[in-house]
């Protein structure tokens, strides 16, 4: 016993005080087991629920479809009726161009509002009265000035994206310290230099906020404007299932949404990080 | 222009609204003198660097630096600030060429990095601010004051947030640079062993509102000076205890009264 190392001597005194030989689990296993089994309760609640009867089928029958609509995303016979890739696609360009347009508009409008008190002070109610309005309130107007369905989608995309990307600009401008500001004040650095080295790059982490929150919303939104404006989308498919009573497939679209909701904020939160700096 | 008056701040007063914060301030910096500014914070010592950089504009009164009015921030000047003000995107490198693309049109890389060299910094080039120490930045925005070679070198509490082993390391280093570029430098500081040890010249300022320039002292000690034999130097205390009786005596008296 006296030759016992240490971490010995203490692994042999804990055995003593519980009475049994306690095997330690490597340290990843606990935070790695907590999503499995969240999973898993999930999966029973939900098996649970559709053994009650009633139209929701069990986990198998949609693994079971699932697997069918995998296997060939890619089909299309007529515009109402195309594998889930075209739709997932079509959903994506659109939440792309509003998106695109929101932040070629948002983000120098976001700029110009930090930078001057006056556009501040004529932004303010107007962001303040449009910003908590449901973007789907938008739709009859889009629908009114483009008089079809897919400008429409996009435009309501536009609107959402807009007010988050405008809004953390503007806060990024402002929070810039005054110091870095001196410092260009002391070397009278040209506009164009102020805004490239000093600017930009201060309001860049705010800027990509601004875009993970866009992205959010109008991933959430499309779903919605397509169920409302039909054509090929992720959101006019589970309309579509809907009425064919497949509700197998609206549970596969929803999970489908959240991937692709996950992937898009995930690859956004690892642009962030690549632009990070630590002050 | 006359030698002694390279810098010439002449009846300077500096309100903001009605508090006024300084009042009639003259003052004249020769060529490649050093001057350190002290006196009890608020007083506006760090309003009056900033009116000579230019940052801030006096109610009245004039600046001439080098026969030229003083009418703004220019490169002619360079600023080390209290809290180095390095960028946290750049490197050391970027933080000092940013500063002397502005300046130079030619050979910017080899002027950047002279600066860092003369700082002893030259192996941190590629770090970035967080990276290294409080000192180390601290030497940086030196080396981004020193790069534009300016006619005058204004030093705002640069020591200030520095811990002592360290604000001495530097002190050493400010003096050494001094020398050897010739640098007229005015130094904002409440630190009197700083002011003292540095300077040619320290001007001790009143107590606000509507400070003043109270005295100012001449510091006749022989350069180059050394921190340790000026620890028993009889002339180096006697000067110590008149910046620290005008400070700690006539001021704090002058404000109970």
């Amino acid at each position: 016993m006296s030759a016992l190392p240490a971490s010995e001597v203490a692994v042999l005194s804990k055995q003593k005080e519980t009475g049994y030989r306690r095997t330690q689990a490597p340290p990843w296993l606990l935070p790695a087991l907590a999503p499995v089994v969240g999973l898993a309760a999930f999966l029973a609640v939900w098996a649970l629920i559709a053994k009650q009867g009633g139209r929701i089928p069990d986990p198998a029958a949609v693994w079971d479809a699932a697997l069918k609509i995998f296997a060939d995303p890619f089909y299309s016979k007529g515009p109402n009726d195309q594998g889930i890739g075209w739709n997932v696609l079509s959903s994506l360009k659109r939440v792309g161009i509003g998106f695109g347009l929101a932040a070629l508009v948002g983000i120098p409008l976001g700029f110009a509002i930090g930078r001057f008190r006056f556009l501040s002070g004529m932004a303010a109610p107007i962001i303040a009265l449009l910003k908590p309005v449901s973007p789907l309130a938008w739709l009859p107007i889009g629908l009114l000035l483009f008089k079809a369905a897919n400008p429409a989608a996009i435009y309501v995309i536009f609107i959402c994206s807009l007010w988050p990307m405008i809004v953390n600009t503007a806060v990024g401008v402002r929070q810039i310290p005054q110091d870095y500001l001196n410092v260009a004040r002391v070397l009278n650095l040209s506009e164009w230099k102020v805004f490239t080295r000093i600017l930009f790059p201060a309001v860049l982490p705010y800027m990509i906020t601004g875009v993970r929150l866009s992205i959010g919303v109008a991933w959430l939104v499309i779903v919605a404007a397509e169920m409302l404006t039909g054509g090929v989308g992720i959101g006019f498919w589970v309309w579509d299932e809907w009425n064919n009573l497949k509700v197998e497939h609206i549970i596969i679209a929803i999970f489908t949404i959240g991937i692709v909701g996950l992937a898009l904020e995930q690859g956004l939160v690892l642009f962030a990080r690549r632009f990070a700096y630590a002050s | 222009m006359p030698p002694e008056k390279f810098l010439s701040v002449e009846g300077l007063n500096m309100a903001f609204g009605s508090a006024v914060v300084l009042a009639g301030i003259h003052l004249a910096v020769r060529r490649g003198e050093f001057v350190s500014l002290i006196g009890h914070s608020g007083c506006g010592k760090s309003t009056l660097l900033n009116v000579v950089a230019g940052l801030l504009k006096p109610s009245s009164g004039t600046v001439v630096l080098a026969g030229r009015h003083v009418d703004g921030p220019g490169p002619d000047r360079g600023v080390v600030f209290q809290n180095h003000s390095l960028l946290p995107w750049l490197t050391c490198f970027g933080n000092v060429y940013l500063a002397v693309e502005r300046v130079f049109p030619d050979k910017r890389k080899e002027r950047t990095h002279a600066a860092l060299d003369l700082v002893g910094l030259s192996h941190a080039e590629h770090k970035y601010p967080h990276q290294i120490s409080g000192g180390m930045k601290q030497r940086v925005g030196i080396a981004r004051a020193l790069a534009i070679e300016p006619k005058m070198l204004l030093l705002d509490e640069p020591f200030g947030a520095l811990d002592a082993l360290t604000r001495a390391t530097l002190q050493d280093e400010l003096m050494r640079i001094v020398g050897q570029t010739g640098a007229t430098v005015l130094m904002v500081t409440h630190d009197v062993d700083e002011a003292v040890m540095l300077s040619d010249r320290v001007v001790m300022m009143t107590n606000g509102p509507a400070a003043r320039i109270g005295e100012i002292l001449e510091v006749d000690l022989p350069r180059p000076r050394n921190r340790l034999a000026l620890a028993h130097d009889a002339k180096f205390m006697e000067l110590r205890a008149a910046v620290l009786e005008f400070l700690y005596d006539k001021q704090v008296r002058r404000k109970a009264a």
